[in-house]
């Protein structure tokens, strides 16, 4: 033995040791006892251009304290809140029938018939594949070991009562009792029914939000989540109601279908990812929520509008108005339906001729014009898309990129797309690039030239030059080599170096 | 209280091994196998298992022995030794020849599925792909060639997140990545392959079984990699042959079949 301790602090080392692991054990034990809390959600009023909150410079809010307070009860009101998001049904509404809490899913009625019978069908096919492990589990009467997704709160409830009510019909069909019919209906919505024909109600679609898309769209759907300062282009702000993917012509509000492909597909070359893991009935709720969240935005921009311009930011507002405003909103969702856009004829085949065509209306500045914005090769740095020098060159900030000529309607610079990278992000189809040519892209520069006239008032393009014009974009993204590249060399535009051009700017995806 | 020290140790191995005994109950263990080259790959796994349980349960069991025999009593003298040359040999020369016997073992199930000289020259081959599978930050999609056979063209036909493949049919896919690492990984096909970005890398399988897959990205690729998945879809072939038209249909759709 080298070293010889006092007395008593011996003692002191010996115990920590002991009491160290006794602690981190604990703790461990006590972790996995931890239920994980919920943050309770609040929807705030936007702070963004137009919202509610908005403040000037000094930073004082444009509007009083108590009339913030007012639209805050309006919306709770008309949308409810992240825990219990609900639409307000108004008279007419409940005269007619209609109640968009429950768009497809009235237990036996199927609702208002948003949804088709085949779309229904596939819902229930889908959900046979989400819940397939629990379907078997379930088939083999194991109840007891079936796991519902965390967020489905009402289908627990749902089946908690079914597994309730079996025990009680079993024991009574044991004391020669109950209702053999009753018995089998109640196996059978355990084993299937109960998970087959399950729909999401708003708040486990809410609840679905919080968990999967909050964190990059924010909780009024502002797409202000934690996320969204690191992404380019940062996600979608759904509190103007303007959606850019969709099938609409005249920047009409997207229909559910719309809303369902772009969370079918993703949006490619975007943070935006495909949810098509999650089965169709749990993406159908997502839309549903993203158009509450859409709808109460609209309707807080509204007041605040309204208060700001007729109200001098006083008052209070009439509750007719309100529900007006409401109204109103709710009207450009339902007219979705007569501003889809679509072909009525056969798509015209890709030849080289009808490419040729369609380069030719690219490059020409009274048809097409895409050239301005989309340059020489397709590449995004046309001059109009750009603040220019006196002398035609491009302006460059202090990192030596281009400054964008024009802002998004949320207010960020926005380039034209680099076409000749392939990446397409309403859609690659054929039809997704005609109708973003033909309607243009809401809430950004990109021009709709389908219904333009010219000095005459005839179309500006027939059927025919559309179709020239999309099957010559579509050809910019072949690789390895586009077929035909919308050079100088073929022809238009003036000559540019196109090494420089590529690299310039690059998106950033 | 050396006794029940060693004793506790000994507990690791103990659990360690009624853990692997154990999991294939508890559904721990591979998930069923439905790749024709699944069982040789697997048979590696269970050579190199073997391995490395004998030498796990027999170090742990010297270990514990050890801490027994050589704990430290109160007036004892540490022995310092340098080292003893044969018994480093040996353990040198061990582990170098296991590593040769791994070598040798897994070249023809390497062989087998990487070498491009052995790749299926069949209806799908390297000249032509059934499809070119892409990965990006944070998604799957599945790029189909369309009716001229050949990949980034015009007539390609897009399908996000899910791969469709025909069943029992050797099948080549080319992988591509557009942003950073990502890796294609189906546990029961046994097939993993890293994507690079800036690389076309062939990759072949034949699946055995009809059902779905889930198609795991298993290459740390950012903060989202831990919900970048996709699924692959093996039917037959009449399901397949009809899964392509239908893609084709709504590929070059006019949108009016959606007019009510
Ligand atoms: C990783 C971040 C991220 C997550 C998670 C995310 N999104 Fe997005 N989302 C985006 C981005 C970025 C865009 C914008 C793409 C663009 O502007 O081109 C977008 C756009 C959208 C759009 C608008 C499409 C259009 O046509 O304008 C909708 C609707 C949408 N997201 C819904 C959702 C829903 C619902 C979820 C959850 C299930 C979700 N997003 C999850 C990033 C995300
Ligand atoms: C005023 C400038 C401008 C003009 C002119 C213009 N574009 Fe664009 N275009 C844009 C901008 C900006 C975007 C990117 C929008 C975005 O990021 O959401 C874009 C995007 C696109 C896209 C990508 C769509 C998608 O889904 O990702 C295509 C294709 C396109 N434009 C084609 C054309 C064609 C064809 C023309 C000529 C008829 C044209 N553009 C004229 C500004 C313009
Ligand atoms: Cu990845």
């Amino acid at each position: 033995m080298v070293a010889s301790y006092p007395r008593g602090a011996g003692s002191a080392p010996r115990l920590r040791s002991l009491a160290l692991p006794t602690a981190s054990l604990l703790a461990l034990f006590a972790a996995c006892h931890m239920e994980a809390k919920n943050p309770t959600l609040q929807f705030s009023l936007s702070t963004a251009v137009g919202g509610a909150a908005e403040v000037d410079e000094e930073g004082d809010p444009l509007l009083p304290p108590d009339v913030q307070a007012h639209i805050q009860g309006a919306l709770e009101m008309l949308c409810g809140t992240p825990s219990a998001p609900q639409f307000m049904v108004t008279e007419d509404w409940y005269d007619d029938g209609f109640n968009p809490n429950y768009p497809q899913y009235p237990a036996d009625d199927m609702g208002s018939g948003e949804l088709s019978d085949e779309e229904l069908e596939a819902i229930a096919a889908s959900n046979e594949l989400r819940f397939r492990l629990q379907l078997e589990l379930a088939a083999e009467g194991r109840y007891d070991e079936v796991r519902i997704p965390s967020h489905m709160v009402d289908l627990q409830a749902y089946y908690d009562d079914l597994r309730a009510d079996l025990a009680a019909e079993r024991a009574a069909a044991e004391a020669g009792e109950g209702d053999p019919e009753e018995l089998e209906f109640l196996e059978g919505e355990l084993s299937e029914g109960a998970f087959v024909n399950w729909y999401p109600t708003l708040r486990e679609s809410a609840e679905m939000y919080r968990q999967q898309c909050l964190h990059c769209h924010g909780v009024e759907g502002g797409g202000d989540g934690t996320t969204a300062d690191f992404l380019n282009p940062r996600p979608r702000d759904y509190r103007h109601g303007t959606f850019k993917f969709t099938a609409m012509n005249a920047k009409a509000r997207p229909r559910r279908e719309d809303l369902y492909r772009i969370l079918e597909q993703g949006v490619t070359g975007t943070a935006m990812p495909s949810f098509r893991r999650f089965s169709r009935a749990e993406v159908w709720g997502l839309v549903d929520y993203v158009r509450l969240l859409a709808v109460r935005g609209e309707v807080e921009r509204d007041l605040a509008y309204t208060y700001r311009n007729d109200f001098e930011g006083d008052g209070v507002l009439p509750l007719s108005n309100v529900l007006a405003a409401y109204e109103t909103v709710w009207d450009k969702w339902m007219s979705a339906p007569v501003n889809y856009l679509a072909f009525d004829g056969e798509i015209p085949a890709a030849t080289p001729e009808l490419i040729a065509r369609g380069r030719e209306i690219y490059f020409d500045a009274q048809s097409g014009n895409c050239q301005s914005c989309h340059g020489d090769y397709g590449l995004g740095d046309g001059p109009a898309a750009y603040e220019l020098n006196e002398d035609g060159t491009f302006k460059l900030d202090e990192n030596g990129d281009r400054i964008s000529a024009y802002a998004d309607d949320w207010g960020h610079p926005i380039y034209p797309r680099n076409i000749a990278r392939g990446i397409i992000r309403g859609g690659k189809r054929p039809i997704d690039i005609y109708r973003r040519i033909y309607a243009g892209i809401n809430g950004t520069p990109m021009p709709g030239i389908g219904e333009s006239k010219n000095a005459d008032g005839d179309p500006l393009l027939s059927d025919e030059d559309m179709w020239a014009l999309v099957h010559f974009t579509r050809s910019l993204t072949e690789r390895p080599e586009p077929i035909v590249h919308a050079s100088p060399d073929h022809g238009g535009g003036h000559a540019d170096d196109h090494g420089a051009a590529a690299d310039t700017h690059e998106e950033t995806h | 209280m050396r006794l029940l020290y060693a004793l506790l140790l000994l507990l690791v191995p103990v659990l360690g091994v009624y853990t692997f005994v154990t999991a294939d109950q508890h559904g721990w263990w591979f998930p069923d196998n439905v790749s024709t080259y699944g069982p040789s790959i697997d048979r590696l796994f269970y050579l190199i298992q073997a391995m490395v349980a004998i030498t796990f349960i027999g170090t742990e069991v010297l270990l514990a022995w050890f801490m027994y025999k050589y704990s430290k009593r109160r007036d004892d003298r540490g022995v310092f030794s340098h080292g003893n040359h044969k018994l480093e040999m040996v353990w040198t020369a061990i582990p170098a020849v296991l590593l040769l016997v791994i070598a040798f073992a897994q070249m023809g199930t390497w062989a087998e599925i990487k070498f491009q000289k052995g790749f299926p020259d069949g209806e799908f081959s390297m000249d032509r792909p059934i499809a070119e599978v892409v990965a990006s930050q944070f998604d799957w999609r599945a790029i189909y060639p369309g009716e001229d056979g050949v990949i980034g063209t015009m007539d390609d036909l897009e399908n996000p997140f899910e791969f469709v493949v025909p069943v029992d049919e050797d099948v080549v896919f080319n992988l591509r990545s557009r942003d950073v690492i990502h890796a294609f990984f189906v546990p029961q096909f046994r097939l993993k392959q890293d994507a690079l970005p800036g690389h076309t890398i062939p990759v072949w399988f034949n699946a055995t079984e009809e059902g779905v897959y889930d198609l795991i990205c298993a290459e740390l690729c950012g903060w989202g990699h831990y919900k970048m998945a996709g699924r692959v879809r093996v039917v037959s072939r009449p399901e397949y042959d009809q899964f392509l038209a239908d893609l084709d249909q709504e590929w070059f759709s006019n949108g009016m079949e959606e007019v009510q």
